[in-house]
């Protein structure tokens, strides 16, 4: 399992993705929001999205998790 | 008579035996005369100190003797310019630092910086060798003093290539530049044996104080080298952009790329919305010499990045914004990066060409409480009191205190150009307007399309290059194609600047 986590402080602009989806490594997530920039988070590495603790809209700390996903392991 | 100097010598250079040489060739290492041997161009190594010896009694030492006192002290040439190195000798009672191991170190720095040659320490050490008590506390005293009054004068590197715990720690981070090897060199306070007696804490070595710790969380690492050779080769690397003291020029070179060179990709490589980040790493490596940047600190702080490059072969350095990662904002830690890097580059008479795609110091609690204001107050009083000559262009963004603390023309720039997209100003427009026109916004019959008007009211007057230029706070909006041609124009007619200011002892800079 991993947590995807804010990198910076601000606001979620925009999820990309459901529960349940299949991710690849490096597919954009969310889009998050501060001092007038929109940042993508990149997903770290394939896998399943498990959770999503974060709305469009919502504040977030920097370090705050923002998903989880359920990592496939090759081999 | 002969035979007797040959064997003697030949002992010594045997360090602590084939034994203690074969551990350490199994952690991966070279030893310290492997790399002496080397750095330096073949035959040019010329050792000082090799008969030095203790003279500590107590505790059965006086029947113990350790070569050349574990560091081998001597000058050399790295690609035909001389270089002072001293070289720890973990194979020799484990490198420890004792009185006369730590007179030669020390001694070797006074004299790079007397003879105005770069100085470069290969650590690799046990710590204090505590049997000497007193004498080993008083020589690192010694070794500081050393390096503190050479610091300026000459450039100091560090080189982490074993343990360097304790005393061992203080000393290389006070240099110039710190180089470690991710498998081998380790710094720190205290190790973990002692952070648990004292604190409780456990932790292990490498997570304590390996690459992780020190390149991406304190800062104090500002290069990782893959291994012993890959760390030397790159500390040469480092050198060939620096002068051999402060009274020089660094060394120019042909590199073969012409100074107005044309880039037609930059006139559409950064996006025209400023809120859709991009690598600035791929600007800088279009407008230098072949691409060819060394990075310093670079997975430290990365919203900002600084390095050395060429520019119609002239060594300069590098400060830019870097959008892609925390907005390009600057915070405490890249205040620091910036600042000292810039006060570097100033000391040894290296140009910097400053890139802003920079929204502002960042704002919130975090930061406010870190110290932001007093952490910013460093790049500008670096800036504001570099005398080499500054070069900024405004590739996007820059906006608010970072616009002066990233050195805008009244803050020490002696030429600032920006790109048609540039967008420079006080705040944003979203900003602005809601301050500007709070009362009007309410009280309108819609608020919401009242707002937008206004933004774009105030983002159409001052969102652009040509206010600033109108006030002559730029020099010229440029097309982006053309940066590197203008970059090097400006380095020319900066060659020979000349500043004078009056006497002071220092300034009293937010440390």
């Amino acid at each position: 399992m991993a947590a995807i986590v804010a990198p910076m402080p601000g606001r979620v602009v925009d999820i990309k993705v459901k529960v349940g989806e299949a991710v690849e490594n490096g597919q954009e997530l969310c889009i998050i929001e501060a001092m007038k920039m929109q940042m993508p988070v990149m997903s770290p590495q394939s896998g399943v999205v498990r959770e999503i603790k974060v709305a469009a809209g919502q504040g977030i700390k920097k370090g705050d998790v923002m998903m989880e996903l359920d990592l496939h392991h090759p081999g | 008579m002969l035979e007797e100097y040959k064997q003697k010598r030949e002992i010594i250079k045997q360090m602590g035996g084939p034994k203690a040489v074969a551990q350490q060739h199994e952690r991966g290492s070279w030893t310290a005369r492997e790399r002496v041997e080397y750095f330096f161009d073949p035959g040019t190594f010329t050792e000082m100190g090799l008969f030095v010896e203790h003279r500590t009694t107590a505790f059965g030492l006086d029947k113990r003797e350790i070569p050349a006192e574990g560091v081998i002290t001597g000058f050399g040439k790295v690609n035909g310019r001389l270089v002072m190195v001293a070289s720890e000798d973990y194979t020799t009672m484990a490198g420890t630092f004792g009185e006369y191991h730590g007179k030669k170190f020390s001694q070797a720095v006074d004299m790079a910086k007397d003879m105005g040659i770069p100085f470069v320490g290969m650590n690799d050490s046990g710590g204090a060798r505590l049997q000497e008590g007193m004498d080993t506390l008083q020589c690192y005293a010694w070794l500081f003093r050393s390096q503190i009054l050479a610091s300026g004068i000459i450039p100091q590197i560090a080189l982490l290539m074993g343990p360097c715990l304790g005393g061992q720690a203080y000393h290389p981070v006070m240099q110039d530049f710190v180089f470690q090897c991710r498998e081998t060199g380790r710094m720190a306070i205290a190790g973990p044996a002692f952070v648990k007696t004292q604190t409780g804490e456990d932790i292990d070595l490498d997570t304590l104080c390996g690459v992780e710790a020190h390149a991406v969380k304190s800062g104090e690492t500002h290069v990782v080298a893959e291994d012993d050779q890959d760390c030397l080769d790159k500390t040469k690397e480092l050198l060939s952009f620096l002068p051999a003291n402060n009274r020089e020029k660094p060394l120019r070179q042909e590199t073969g790329d012409d100074s107005e060179r044309i880039d037609p990709e930059l006139d559409t490589l950064v996006p025209e919305d400023p809120s859709i980040p991009y690598d600035m790493h791929d600007v800088i490596a279009r407008i230098i010499d072949n691409g060819h940047f060394f990075e310093i600190l670079k997975d430290f702080a990365q919203n900002v990045i600084v390095g050395f490059a060429r520019f119609g072969g002239r060594p300069a350095g590098i400060v830019a914004s870097q959008p892609m990662c925390a907005a390009g904002a600057l915070d405490c830690d890249a205040a620091d990066k910036v600042a000292r890097f810039v006060r570097f580059c100033d000391l040894f008479n290296i140009p910097l060409v400053n890139l802003h795609d920079v929204p502002g110091y960042w704002i919130g609690s975090a930061e406010e409480w870190k110290g932001i204001l007093r952490h910013g107050a460093k790049m500008l009083y670096a800036y504001v009191e570099a005398t080499v000559p500054k070069i900024t262009v405004v590739v996007r963004k820059s906006f608010a205190g970072a616009y002066t603390g990233m050195c805008c023309k009244d803050t020490g720039a002696d030429l600032m150009f920006a790109w048609p997209i540039a967008r420079i100003c006080i705040v944003g427009a979203e900003t602005a307007a809601s301050v500007i026109f709070a009362r009007e916004i309410k009280g309108a019959e819609d608020p919401k399309t009242m707002k937008a008007q206004r933004i774009a009211e105030y983002r159409e007057l001052f969102e652009n290059p040509y206010r600033a230029a109108e006030r002559g706070f730029i020099d010229d909006v440029i097309m982006p194609s053309e940066t590197r041609k203008h970059i090097n124009r400006a380095l020319d007619i900066l060659e020979n600047k000349t500043v004078v200011r009056p006497w002071r002892k220092y300034s009293n800079i937010n440390l």
